[in-house]
């Protein structure tokens, strides 16, 4: 049976007389960043379910590389567009994003999955109630013997910077929300890196916490565009990522992290 | 054939009737005594049944084994008056059984004990001297034991026993930090190496000191609190005689699934992948029992055996040979103790720790992301 699409072809955006726009505000408490590419077909509810997360919300579109008219799209339903013509890569448009975020709470999703308003608004409510960061608790398939490079990656990272509350919870998964004071400490040009995102706010002693669970695997898109005999290419980078935020995190620290020696007395052989 | 003899027989005139000969020539037979082949539904693949190792085969071997036995020691007895006078009659027998193994081929694992069982009484049978205990294996490289102690003195008898049914070169036992009767047992039973520190060395550092001390070809590492069966060692000694470097032990049937792991499991897991070799699941160094070549002993360095993950992300990079030849129970007979239990215990954060080491020692030579480069964001236009 072919996939059928959450939205139904022509029973929303195209019955409904008036197209959803989002309630104009100057002074958004919450800030939507959704990086675009290509992403129409999906993009006009996903902007809906994040306008309905918070009543004070703008809804940040980066369009980079987009030649759909998803940039239009989300103009006419009121969003603020950043464009750019080329593909920025994996992830910098949440960088580019949340720069120009005014809200209080920083929420991040993604352009190809609908998720549902309260889903995001669990997220933006544990800010507000005072994490730093909220993360989706969605690990991935881990009822494995042997599990995918990305979920590995990301339950070794929590565990070597010593971050044990959150098992494998990640900011490579979204939705996750942020405050606007972790994104000052965090730096914007880091979360294009999201485990070294989170490697940094676990460091500085930001209150990290796996908030809420929403489902993301189903519904993620498996893309076949550069796969080599079935070697996803994401898969690569996001290991690479990982790495990269353990280098920081050694950079910071020591070669170990900081953790035991067990009192090795390491003079003794040499 | 038949209608041209008919027609060579004479003048009857009886014709052959037409279409016989295409039919014997393609073999066909007609009519209803022929045997119809059963139809074979379509996509069911037939499988042959997997023969067990039958008994036929077990005899095969023990039969091969006992002959050379014999002959091997008859072989040995016509020379003995050449033979040096130190060698022992287990080192002796074991390299006629290595000779043969290399010329007849090894014996598949699940019949290698009673193969070499059978050859041993072969060798009795001409020879006599022959513990039944002993344990025989394929290489007449030389072999010696590291054994890290520390408060054992339990184990330390029971490890000895079992050591001492291989033909070994030597046998190093590293006591440190023992407060008990460890040291006393070791020296009575056996005339093994005892190297002895007052103070604990820390975790692994025994293995560099033993290692340092070692000068056989096959290193083995054990831990003093776990007997291993001598005959679980023998895949790993025949691991590194084969030519593989390292020898790791197979944890990977012994763990459950993902999910249920303890952290160092998924620690060890990701170095591994982190290094591009998946293959090698969650094994490793750290784990024993495991076997070094002296070429990956001088290759990683002694002292870097101190931290196991760092010795084998060395080894990796310095392309040496590991592979996993066998699985042995480490994980259910490991000794309880309050500082490795519980999810957060103080050695399993050392060993995320010796993980972490292990790496950045990785990414020192190679960059942060190792082999797994970026090339998709554009990072220009994010630097502040």
């Amino acid at each position: 049976m072919p996939k059928r699409s959450k939205v139904k072809p022509g029973s929303r955006t195209g019955l409904r007389r008036s197209l959803f726009t989002i309630p104009p505000t100057d002074t958004p408490k919450v800030s939507v960043i959704i990086p675009v590419v290509n992403e129409r077909r999906t993009l006009g509810a996903v902007i809906r379910q994040a306008a309905l997360a918070h009543p004070s919300t703008e809804v940040i579109v980066v369009a980079n590389g987009s030649t759909d008219g998803s940039a239009e799209l989300a103009e006419r339903m009121g969003a603020r567009v950043l464009r750019y013509a080329q593909p920025l890569g994996h992830d910098v448009g949440r960088s580019i994003g949340a720069r120009a975020a005014r809200g209080e709470v920083l929420l991040f999703t993604d352009g190809d999955i609908v998720i549902a308003a309260k889903d995001l608004a669990a997220m933006t409510n544990a800010v507000i109630a005072g994490a730093d960061v909220a993360l989706n608790q969605y690990l991935g398939p881990t009822g494995l013997m042997h599990v995918h490079g990305v979920v590995l990656a990301k339950h070794a990272l929590n565990l070597m910077v010593g971050d044990a509350v959150n098992t494998g919870a990640s900011l490579t998964t979204i939705p996750h929300a942020m405050s606007r004071r972790a994104r000052d400490i965090i730096g914007c040009e880091n979360l294009a890196v999201p485990p070294k995102a989170q490697t940094i706010a676990a460091f500085h002693g930001l209150q990290v916490r796996a908030a809420h669970y929403v489902e993301v695997g189903r519904r993620n898109r498996r893309r076949a565009r550069g796969r080599v005999r079935g070697v996803d290419p994401l898969e690569r980078l996001i290991i690479g990522d990982h790495l990269e935020a353990l280098a920081w995190h050694v950079a910071q620290t020591d070669v170990r992290g900081r953790l035991t020696d067990g009192g090795r007395s390491r003079e003794s052989v040499c | 054939m038949a209608a041209r003899m008919a027609g060579k027989r004479g003048p009857a005139k009886r014709k052959a009737r037409p279409g016989t000969r295409a039919r014997l020539r393609t073999g066909v037979r007609k009519g209803p005594a022929a045997k119809r082949k059963p139809l074979r539904r379509k996509g069911v693949v037939r499988r042959r049944a997997r023969a067990p190792v039958s008994q036929q085969h077990a005899a095969y071997w023990a039969g091969r084994a006992y002959t050379a036995g014999c002959a091997a020691a008859t072989a040995a007895a016509n020379h003995r008056s050449v033979e040096a006078p130190g060698e022992s009659e287990h080192a002796r027998v074991n390299e006629a059984w290595a000779t043969w193994c290399q010329a007849a081929g090894k014996p598949p694992w699940t019949l290698y004990s009673a193969a070499a069982a059978r050859f041993m009484e072969g060798w009795r049978s001409m020879a006599g001297g022959y513990d039944q205990r002993w344990v025989l294996v394929p290489t007449t490289k030389t072999i010696g034991v590291v054994i890290t102690v520390m408060n054992e003195q339990e184990t330390v008898g029971a490890i000895i026993a079992e050591l001492q049914r291989l033909p070994l070169h030597e046998m190093i036992f590293v006591v440190n930090g023992s407060t008990d009767a460890s040291f006393e047992r070791i020296r009575n039973q056996s005339s093994s190496i005892i190297v002895h520190y007052d103070e604990p060395l820390g975790h692994d550092v025994g293995r560099a000191v033993g290692a340092k001390l070692a000068d056989s070809d096959i290193l083995l590492f054990l831990d003093g609190d776990l007997p291993v069966k001598a005959e679980q060692l023998v895949p790993f000694v025949a691991a590194i005689s084969e030519g593989s470097d390292v020898a790791l032990n197979d944890i990977s049937p012994l763990l459950g699934l993902f999910a249920v792991r303890d952290k160092v499991t998924v620690v060890k897991e990701f170095v591994n992948r982190a290094m591009g070799r998946a293959d090698l699941a969650a094994n490793s160094l750290t784990a024993v029992p495991h076997a070094l070549s002296r070429e990956a002993l001088l290759r990683i360095g002694a002292p870097q055996l101190s931290v196991p993950p760092k010795a084998q992300v060395i080894a990796i990079e310095q392309g040496l040979k590991l592979v996993c030849p066998a699985s042995v129970d480490v994980i259910s007979g490991n000794r309880i103790r309050s500082q490795n239990t519980g999810g957060n215990n103080a050695v399993a954060q050392m060993i995320v720790g010796d993980h972490i080491e292990a790496l950045q020692a990785a990414m020192q030579r190679r960059g942060a992301r190792l082999g797994f480069p970026d090339q998709l964001r554009q990072r220009g236009y994010i630097m502040s």
